[in-house]
């Protein structure tokens, strides 16, 4: 790879949580999405958190404005591997919510912290960053 | 792979000495990353503002606080300490040990 194709690593996951504070305009999540920018790195997102966060976004506006934080150049839009079907099992019994699996699966992948509004569905002993009561 | 374009600009004297401690073949991917790093910037400012949102230096730089603690609280290894023992778990579980879920 050149190193012109080389991408920043991803510091920050958002979970649910933080991608529907952000939509809302909640600036503790885009405080800490912008922060990360500018510290040149990126943040990401698992699919299945988008897609169950637009299972819930349904003004056309704020779909819009998902869809742009999306496309960002400093968002990932994070997989979860078939061959991590044994770990998300594991983290599907901790947290009892598939998206918050997900997140703690792109975590772990990339030494992420997970930014979250409801950092007690995680359990003890995860990289946490717990946005402020909104 | 990323198509490529030789640019001949002019910099400041500070820039190009800058440019050329990189070292050979460096000076590109230096200032690839300055450029896609401030664009990535303007990019989030841009929408931040046609959101109306107003984002303060003093809440970047607690921001940035909050992430930094979490981040020295977890240096690379506790990860894969995390990972380890969730392998471990899974293991066990398929060699028809413990078969109980984890508790939240």
């Amino acid at each position: 790879m050149n190193p012109e194709d080389e991408l920043p690593p991803v510091t920050l996951v958002l979970d649910r949580s933080a991608l529907l504070a952000y939509v809302a305009a909640s600036i503790h999540a885009v405080e800490p999405v912008g922060e990360v920018i500018t510290d040149r790195q990126r943040f990401g997102v698992t699919a299945v958190t988008v897609a169950e966060a637009l299972k819930l976004v349904t003004e056309s506006k704020d779909r819009a404005d998902l869809h742009t934080l999306l496309a960002m150049d400093a968002c990932a839009v994070l997989p979860t591997w078939g061959e991590d079907w044994l770990g998300l099992s594991y983290w599907l019994g901790v947290t009892s919510r598939v998206d918050l699996a997900t997140t703690v699966l792109a975590s772990l992948e990339h030494g992420a912290q997970i930014l979250t509004g409801e950092g007690h569905r995680y359990g003890e002993g995860l990289a946490i960053n717990y946005m402020p009561n909104q | 792979m990323t198509t490529v374009k030789k640019l001949s600009i002019s910099v400041p004297q500070d820039v190009a000495e800058t440019l050329e401690q990189q070292g050979p073949g460096k000076a590109s991917a230096y200032v690839t990353g300055a450029v896609r790093a401030q664009r990535a910037w303007e990019q989030f400012r841009d929408e931040q503002a046609r959101r109306g949102v107003t984002l303060t230096s003093e809440g970047m730089a607690a921001a940035r606080a909050r992430r930094y603690a979490v981040q020295a609280e977890w240096p690379a290894e506790r990860f894969a300490a995390v990972r380890e023992r969730v392998r471990q778990h899974m293991e066990q579980e398929q060699a028809g040990g413990d078969q109980s879920a984890p508790a939240a």
